[in-house]
C-alpha cells in the first residue's frame, strides 16, 4: 500500500529502536552466552555419545575394509599371506600416517592388478611416495600404477608425475617403475616427518583407537542386550528408541493430566506463603536452590563424567538412556537456576523512581501506571498488617498473661495499680507508643505519691486537744480545795428581800452579809417537794418579787386590757400567790 | 524536510492524559491549519474523465496495476495529528498529511523520476510542484504552495500548548 506523507513535525525516535536494539543484542548475547553454557553441557554428553558412535562407525569401517581385502586376497591365492600383509599395512600406516582404511584399498587394487604380495607391498611403498610428493591422493596414484602393472600407461601420464606420453610408450614398467622411485625417493618419510604428516599420525593412532573402542562398544552391547549378532542389536536398539519415545510420551500425559493438581499446589503454595511467612519462605528458597546449585556444579563437573563412564562400564545402553536423562535434567535445572539468578538480581536492584517532571521523555502511562502500583502495594500491606494483628488477637485469647492481666482489670484497682496493669499489656501487645504514655503517667503517678509520702513524713506533729485539760482539771480542783476552805459566819437572815415598808416599795434591798442556810437539817424531800421541787405546769425559776406603787399599777392593767379589748382576746386578772402579785394572762 | 520537534509526542499524549481540554483546544487549532492544504491538495486531483481510461477505475479489471478513481483518491488526502510509526530511519511524524490510496500517489508522482514522457505520465492533468522528494502534483503542490507557513503556525501551536500545559492553565 502506498502512503505518500509530508511530516510537517516529526521526532526522531531511532535513539529508542537503537537501546531497543543495543537491548536486544544483549539480550541475545546473553541467551547466547546461556546457549553456549548449556549447550556446553550438553555438548558434553553429547560428544561421548558421537565418540561412541564414531568409534562404532569406525569399527564397522575397518571390519568391511579387511572383509573386502582378506576376500581379495583368498581369491587372488595370497590367502595366507594375509596375516604378514595385514601386519605390513599397519606398520605401513604407523610410519606414514596413512590411514589403513585406504593403504587397504589401494593394496588391493594393486593385487588384483596382479602383482604378487611382495611386489605388491613395493609399489604400495613406491605409490605413498609418489602420492606424497606429487600430492595426488593415494587412491589415484595406486589406481594409475595399477594400470600401468596392467599395461596402460595413460592415467600415468595424466597424473603429471613427470613421465611425458613417449617416455611411457618407450619404457618397460621395470624403468618406469625405477623412474618413478627415483624421483620420489623417500617422499612418504619426509612428508611423515613433517607436523601435518605427525597429525596424520596422530590421528591415525586415535583413528586406531576409536576402532578398538568401537569394537568394545559394540561387544560390550551385544553382551548387555543378549543380542547374537550385529542385526539383533540393531533390532534391540530400535526397540529401547520406541520405549522410551513411549516413556517420554507417558510422562508428557502424567504432566498434562495432572495439570490442575499442579496449579491447584501452585496455588496453595502461594497462599502459604503469608505475609509473615513470606521472607522465611523466600530465605528457604535461597537455601534449597543454593545448595541445588551446587549440586548441578559437582554434577557438572566430576560426578556426571564418573556417572556416565561407570554407567558406560557396567551397562552401555543403560548409560546412554542414563546420559540422556541426566543431560535433560541439567540443562532443565540450569534454566531454572538462571531464571532465578536473574530475577533474584533484579529484585536486588534498588528501585529507581522515574522522574516525571517536565515534559519531554516522559511515558505518563508508567507513571500511572506505578501510582496504581504504589496504591495496591500499600493495600496490600495494609491488609498483611491487619491479618497480622487479627492473628494476634486470637493467640490473645490462649495466652495466660493476658488472661492474668485482663483479669487483674476487672478488679477495684487504685490508678497506680491499674497503670501498671495498662503498661504490662501495652508491652505485651509491643504498643510502643501506649507502653510510652503509660510509663509516664505511672512515673507521675509514683512521684505523686512519693512526694505526698515526703510531704507527711514532714508535716509537724498534731497538737493534742487534750494536751491542757490536766492543767485545768488541775486549776479546778485547787479552786475547788479554796473554796471547801473557805469559812462562813453563823447568823444569817431567814429570806431575801420580802415584803417591806412602802417606802421601800420598788426596790431591792439587800440585807447584812450574813448567809444563813434555809434548809439546814432539812431533806431534799421537805425542800423541793414531791416533784423535786417544780409542780406540775409550774415553770421552774425563780421566785422574782417586784414592788411597784398603785398607779403604776393601775396603769399597766388599763393598758392590758385595751390591747385585750383591741385584739378581741378575753383577759381577766386574779391574784395569784401572795398579796401584791399579780398575774395576767 | 520535517522540523524535529523533541518531546511532541509526549506532549500531545501528556495532554490528552491530563488536560483533554487543552488537547481538544490545541486539535483544533491544528485541523485549522491542516485543512486548507488538504482541501487544495484535493483540489487538484482531477476527474476521472481527465485521467487515461484505462487507468480510471472500470468492472472488468485487466490487469493488476492499481486504478484510479477520482472519488477515492480525494478521499485518501488527508491529515493526522497522532505519531506514526518510527520509519526506518528513525522518524515519527507528530503532525503529518498523507495521499493514501495508490492511484492518487500515482498520479501524484508519475513521471517524478524517469521524467514526464511516454504514454502515461504526459496524460496527467496537472504540473510537478514541491522541491527534493517533496515533489509532486497534488499533495506536494499544496503543500509546496502553502510556503511552509502552516507548518510554523502548528510548531507555534504545540508550543503554545506546551506553555500552556506547564503553568497549568
Amino acid at each position: 500500500m502506498s502512503n505518500l506523507l509530508v511530516s510537517l513535525v516529526a521526532q526522531f525516535k531511532g535513539q529508542k529502536a537503537f537501546n531497543q536494539a543495543e537491548s536486544a543484542t544483549d539480550k541475545l548475547s546473553k541467551k547466547v552466552n546461556k546457549l553456549a553454557k548449556t549447550l556446553g553441557l550438553a555438548l558434553g554428553g553429547a560428544a561421548i555419545v558421537k565418540f561412541a558412535k564414531d568409534s562404532i562407525k569406525a569399527f564397522a569401517a575397518e571390519e568391511k575394509s579387511i572383509a573386502m581385502l582378506s576376500n581379495a586376497l583368498d581369491n587372488l591365492g595370497m590367502g595366507k599371506q594375509a596375516t604378514q600383509i595385514y601386519s605390513y599395512i599397519e606398520a605401513l600406516q604407523m610410519a606414514t600416517g596413512v590411514a589403513d582404511d585406504d593403504l587397504r584399498p589401494a593394496f588391493q587394487k594393486l593385487a588384483t592388478a596382479g602383482l604378487n604380495a611382495a611386489d605388491a607391498q613395493s609399489v604400495l611403498a613406491l605409490a605413498l611416495n609418489v602420492s606424497a610428493g606429487s600430492g595426488k591422493d593415494l587412491d589415484t596414484v595406486s589406481s594409475a600404477l595399477a594400470k600401468a602393472v596392467g599395461g596402460n600407461t595413460g592415467a600415468l601420464s595424466k597424473l603429471g608425475v613427470g613421465l611425458s606420453k613417449s617416455e611411457l610408450k618407450t619404457m618397460s614398467l621395470n624403468d618406469i617403475m625405477l623412474k618413478l622411485s627415483a624421483t620420489y625417493k623417500n617422499s612418504a618419510a619426509k612428508a611423515a616427518e613433517t607436523f601435518s604428516g605427525k597429525m596424520a599420525k596422530l590421528s591415525v593412532a586415535i583413528g586406531t583407537a576409536k576402532e578398538s573402542i568401537g569394537k568394545g562398544l559394540i561387544d560390550g552391547l551385544m553382551l548387555a542386550t543378549g543380542a547374537t549378532d550385529i542385526a539383533d542389536l540393531q533390532t534391540k536398539i530400535i526397540n529401547l528408541g520406541t520405549t522410551l519415545a513411549s516413556v517420554f510420551v507417558a510422562t508428557g500425559n502424567l504432566i498434562h493430566d495432572n495439570w490442575s493438581l499442579i496449579k491447584q499446589l501452585g496455588i496453595a503454595l502461594i497462599a502459604t506463603f503469608t505475609a509473615a511467612k513470606v521472607y522465611a519462605g523466600v530465605a528457604a528458597l535461597i537455601s534449597i536452590i543454593n545448595k541445588l546449585k551446587a549440586a548441578y556444579v559437582a554434577l557438572r563437573t566430576v560426578s556426571f563424567a564418573a556417572a556416565v563412564a561407570t554407567a558406560a562400564a557396567i551397562n552401555p545402553v543403560a548409560a546412554i538412556a542414563a546420559a540422556g536423562v541426566l543431560v535433560a535434567t541439567i540443562i532443565a535445572g540450569n534454566i531454572a537456576l538462571d531464571k532465578f539468578n536473574k530475577s533474584k538480581a533484579e529484585a536486588e536492584k534498588p528501585f529507581k523512581v522515574p522522574d516525571f517532571t517536565g515534559l519531554t521523555g516522559v511515558d505518563y502511562g508508567d507513571a500511572k501506571r506505578l501510582e496504581g502500583l504504589k496504591i495496591a502495594a500499600a493495600k496490600a500491606q495494609m491488609k498483611a498488617a491487619k491479618e497480622a494483628l487479627k492473628q494476634k488477637q486470637l493467640n490473645k485469647i490462649f495466652d495466660l498473661n493476658y488472661i492474668q492481666l485482663y483479669a487483674a482489670l476487672q478488679g477495684k484497682l487504685t490508678d497506680e495499680e491499674k497503670n501498671r496493669v495498662e503498661l504490662q499489656l501495652a508491652l505485651l501487645d509491643e504498643n510502643v507508643n501506649a507502653a510510652d504514655y503509660l510509663s509516664k503517667k505511672l512515673a507521675v503517678s509514683q512521684g505523686q505519691t512519693s512526694m505526698l509520702s515526703q510531704f507527711l513524713r514532714t508535716l509537724p506533729d498534731a497538737k493534742n486537744p487534750f494536751e491542757s485539760w490536766g492543767d485545768y482539771l488541775k486549776a479546778i480542783e485547787l479552786e475547788a480545795k479554796r473554796i471547801g476552805a473557805l469559812s462562813f459566819g453563823t447568823a444569817a437572815p431567814s429570806s431575801v428581800g420580802g415584803g417591806g415598808a412602802a417606802s421601800d416599795a420598788g426596790k431591792v434591798t439587800t440585807n447584812t452579809p450574813k448567809v444563813t442556810d434555809p434548809y439546814a437539817g432539812k431533806s431534799a424531800y421537805e425542800i423541793y417537794g414531791p416533784s423535786g421541787g417544780l409542780g406540775a405546769g409550774v415553770i421552774a425559776g425563780v421566785n422574782v418579787k417586784v414592788f411597784m406603787d398603785g398607779k403604776e399599777m393601775t396603769s399597766l392593767i388599763t393598758d392590758a386590757q385595751v390591747n385585750d379589748t383591741l385584739s378581741g382576746t378575753f383577759s381577766d386578772i386574779n391574784r395569784v400567790a401572795a398579796k401584791g402579785s399579780v398575774g395576767i394572762r | 524536510m520535517p522540523t524535529e520537534l523533541k518531546g511532541a509526542n509526549e506532549l500531545r499524549k501528556a495532554l490528552k492524559k491530563f488536560a483533554p481540554e487543552l488537547a481538544k483546544e490545541t486539535n483544533v487549532e491544528l485541523v485549522g491549519f491542516l485543512k486548507p492544504i488538504v482541501k487544495k491538495a484535493r483540489g487538484y486531483l482531477p476527474s476521472n474523465d481527465e485521467m487515461p481510461s484505462g487507468f480510471v477505475k472500470h468492472e472488468v479489471k485487466t490487469a493488476k496495476f492499481p486504478m484510479y478513481d477520482a472519488t477515492e483518491a480525494r478521499r485518501g488526502i488527508g491529515y493526522k495529528l497522532t505519531p506514526t510509526k518510527p520509519n526506518r530511519q528513525g522518524w515519527s511524524s507528530t503532525v503529518s498529511i498523507h495521499n493514501k490510496t495508490a492511484g492518487g500517489a500515482i498520479f501524484e508522482t508519475a513521471g517524478r523520476k524517469s521524467g514526464v514522457s511516454g504514454r502515461f505520465s504526459p496524460k496527467m492533468a496537472g504540473s510537478f510542484a514541491g522541491s527534493g522528494k517533496l515533489v509532486g502534483r497534488a499533495m506536494f503542490k499544496a503543500y509546496d504552495e502553502d510556503q511552509g507557513k502552516a507548518k510554523a503556525a502548528i510548531i507555534k501551536a504545540i508550543e503554545k500548548a506546551a506553555i500552556k500545559f506547564a503553568r497549568g492553565k
